[in-house]
């Protein structure tokens, strides 16, 4: 009889795609879903017509009168762009330090000795540090930059610093779990001969480990800069003068041709800097 | 040439990128400017006003009644910590039940529905985004032959086809999944429906160009004798494809299911019943201590979605 030269980790294949369709039809029971929410109501079919209509016509222009002194649509589409990019900028600028100390200590080589005959171990307060600093980052990722973002505005008011700092704290999480799993999966080789030639564990981790990692542990933290755009965005629903706040307010006052300029402008931005970072990967890589 | 200049030559024969150097240099540029040119306020965090805010919120807005008179009843630095934590304790497990247990059940439920459904849709369009499925003339060559010159129409045809899946996926991810939601629930009548196709949009597209890429990756040799025995391009990427690539295309699932746990949480923040909802309406009624109840059980369930996520993902990998 032929067997598959690679049977499935989990089960049968057929099995596993029924187990998920099965618990998304689970999941639609408990959310009490029905297929009649997903048709607009008369009002909803309205503003629905209104803004597709609008999307097709984007403004190139305000839609109503604005004050004396207001700028130029153009001028005012540049500066919440412009806002987004440095409040993610800023973000990134503690997230990436924050985040690449943080996966050094969570990751199991830096805390890695090598003991006499050769045998490679963890000892106890090196490993309560390493778990800690794991415990800390999962907590830091846990909870997303927009509730870290309420979190501040219940706590002390938010700012621009404030909403910096609700972005860079997630972001501080999740670079530090992709970058101690860098770290450990680096090749020891030259760590480890630096540790038999004598070198200090610092030393021999920062020059035969982190030279290494660090090039994809870059790589990666172009992309977090893309993520971190979307999320300044984000927080512009929250009163953050970034492109998120223009579509809200246009949204609100119902001048859909503008809200589609910025959201496009939004999109721009977004591939722009999706195609700089795959660009800045390809050559790290 | 001696050790030194031996050192000296390998160190500038090093890779080295000018483009590299550019983006890192406008980086640093930003940042530096974000934080002196007056965007960013850094000293606003320090002023005295907001310190008395911080130690107003965290001594007493944010801890319930009971654990604040639980502290005042007893004497000594010690005895009042343990008071409070004990008291936080029960208080924090009575609070998590009822409402709030069903709010993160829905929290739950909706990144299951709609990590499902952006799988759905990844899989749909990966035969269009993999370049060795669409490709114009020779399918399941690796890497995909672009050349279309000597094709007929339907070979422009297909090739045009594979050229909008991609736009298709990279606009699906570009909008923000909390902005699609915001738009979606202004149109709907179910706020669920919102929430969920958001998630759907978003992580659809990622998946649609993630399930691609697997399937160019993939050893193609199975599928070119499928294709040379005369099946059509699509039965030969399910037929000889889709087995081969399902442990990958689990792991990326995976991945965006933990992703669409952290982001139900918040999409409640635009009516759906889910956590953040609540998180919200506490927020503005000034129950704070509740508000980072919620907070901590969201927070909680994404741990265990990671948890989850980490084990299926382990699973996959080391057998695959």
């Amino acid at each position: 009889m032929i067997r598959p030269k690679r049977p499935f980790p989990i089960g049968g294949r057929g099995a596993t795609l029924v187990a998920l369709a099965l618990a998304a039809w689970l999941a639609a029971l408990w959310l009490d879903l029905e297929l009649s929410g997903l048709i607009p109501r008369e009002s909803g079919r309205i503003l629905g017509r209104d803004l597709l209509g609008a999307a097709l016509h984007p403004a190139l222009n305000y839609q109503t009168d604005v004050p004396p002194g207001t700028p130029a649509f153009g001028m005012k589409i540049a500066g919440a762009l412009w806002t987004t990019i440095l409040v993610a900028a800023a973000a990134m600028s503690l997230a990436l330090p924050a985040g690449l100390a943080l996966g050094a200590l969570s990751s199991d080589i830096f805390w890695t000795r090598v003991a006499s005959g050769g045998r490679e171990r963890v000892g106890t307060a090196g490993r309560m540090l390493q778990v800690g600093a794991r415990i800390f980052a999962s907590v830091l990722r846990a909870v997303h930059e927009l509730l870290w973002a309420v979190f501040f505005l219940a706590a002390v008011g938010l700012s621009s610093a404030s909403a910096v700092i609700a972005i860079a704290l997630p972001f501080t999480g999740v670079i530090a779990k992709v970058t101690s799993e860098l770290f450990d999966e680096a090749p020891r080789g030259p760590w480890r001969a630096l540790r038999l030639a004598g070198a200090r564990p610092g030393a021999a981790w920062a020059v035969g480990i982190a030279p290494t990692a660090l090039a994809d542990a870059l790589a990666y933290g172009f992309y977090r800069f893309e993520c971190a755009l979307r999320s300044a965005a984000v927080l512009g629903f929250f009163g953050v003068p970034t492109i998120g706040l223009a579509v809200a307010q246009s949204f609100e006052n119902l001048q859909y041709g503008e809200m589609w300029t910025y959201l496009y402008s939004l999109v721009a931005l977004v591939l722009i800097a999706e195609r700089t970072s795959a660009a800045a990967r390809r050559r790290l890589q | 040439m001696n050790r030194s200049e031996q050192v000296r030559a390998l160190h500038r024969s090093r890779p080295k990128s000018r483009f590299l150097r550019i983006a890192a240099a406008v980086f640093v540029a930003l940042a530096v400017y974000a934080w002196l040119g007056g965007t960013v306020e850094a000293g606003e965090l320090f002023t005295q006003r907001r310190a008395d805010n911080l130690w107003r919120f965290l001594s007493r807005d944010a801890l319930p009644k009971e654990s604040r008179d639980a502290a005042a009843a007893v004497d000594g630095i010690a005895a009042k910590a343990w008071a409070t934590l004990t008291s936080l304790a029960a208080w924090a497990l009575h609070g998590s039940q009822g409402r709030n247990m069903h709010a993160a059940g829905a929290t739950l439920a909706l990144a299951v529905l709609a990590s499902v459904l952006a799988a759905a849709v990844g899989l749909a369009l990966a035969p269009w985004t993999a370049r060795t499925i669409s490709a114009a003339q020779e399918p399941f060559e690796s890497g995909g032959r672009r050349d279309i010159r000597r094709g007929g129409a339907a070979a422009r045809i297909r090739s045009a086809a594979g050229s909008i899946a991609r736009l298709i996926c990279v606009l699906m991810r570009a909008i923000p999944e909390y902005i699609l939601a915001f738009l979606l629930g202004a149109t709907l009548p179910s706020p669920a429906w919102a929430a969920a196709l958001a998630l759907v949009i978003h992580n659809g597209g990622i998946l649609g160009r993630l399930f691609g890429e697997t399937f160019e990756n993939l050893d193609q040799r199975p599928a070119r004798a499928w294709y040379a025995a005369g099946s059509p391009r699509l039965t030969t990427a399910i037929g000889a494809q889709f087995p081969a690539a399902m442990p990958r295309l689990l792991t990326y699932f995976f991945t965006r299911f933990e992703s669409c746990v952290r982001e139900s949480t918040i999409l409640g923040m635009l009516g759906f019943v889910s956590l953040g909802h609540w998180i919200v309406q506490e927020r503005a009624a000034g129950h704070y201590d509740e508000m980072l109840l919620l907070v901590m059980m969201g927070a909680f369930i994404v741990i265990i979605g990671d948890f989850v996520s980490w084990i299926a993902r382990t699973i996959v990998r080391r057998a695959a």
